[in-house]
């Protein structure tokens, strides 16, 4: 299975399209986060991020 | 609070994932979990109570036991942020 990262909110899907920002996903990606519970996760609020799921920290 | 939770190198994704289905089910209070690219063999554990390793959500294959203690949230956040300093500039 190939994974990518939307080089805009880093959310990682298998899509070659971010559903949400409409542009290219990448493969180059590293780093991971999945976020549980967006409204009270310290690390989800310091990456702006507000909706569950898995992320990338770095997208090239 | 930030706990560490040792696992077998190679699976800290799959541990993540395993842990994130676990406790959405289970409904203990995680956050998030973070698994850095330059910590081998460890997953970070965003939780506001003491993680309980005894919980059965916490049984999840290739997942070798907690660090004692929490982890200074600043100490992570170098995690956060992993781009170069010369591709911030850029930015800039
Ligand atoms: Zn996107």
């Amino acid at each position: 299975m190939v994974t990518k990262a939307c080089t805009k909110c880093h959310r990682i899907m298998e899509e070659d399209r971010c559903a949400v920002c409409n542009i290219p996903t990448s493969k180059n990606w590293s780093g991971f986060l999945i976020v549980v519970d967006p409204e009270n996760s310290n690390i989800a609020k310091d990456l702006h991020i507000t909706l569950p799921g898995e992320y990338a920290l770095r997208v090239r | 609070m930030i706990y560490a939770i040792r696992t077998l190198v190679g699976q800290e994704k799959n541990v993540a994932r395993l842990l994130a289905r676990n406790v959405k089910t289970s409904g203990i209070e995680v956050r998030s979990i973070l698994v850095p690219e330059t910590l081998k063999g460890y997953i970070l554990v965003e939780s506001d109570t003491k993680i309980d390793m005894q919980n059965p959500a916490f049984k999840v294959p290739h997942m070798k036991g907690a660090i004692e203690g929490e982890i200074p949230y600043d100490e992570i956040q170098t995690f956060l942020n992993p781009e170069p300093i010369t591709a911030s500039i850029k930015k800039g």
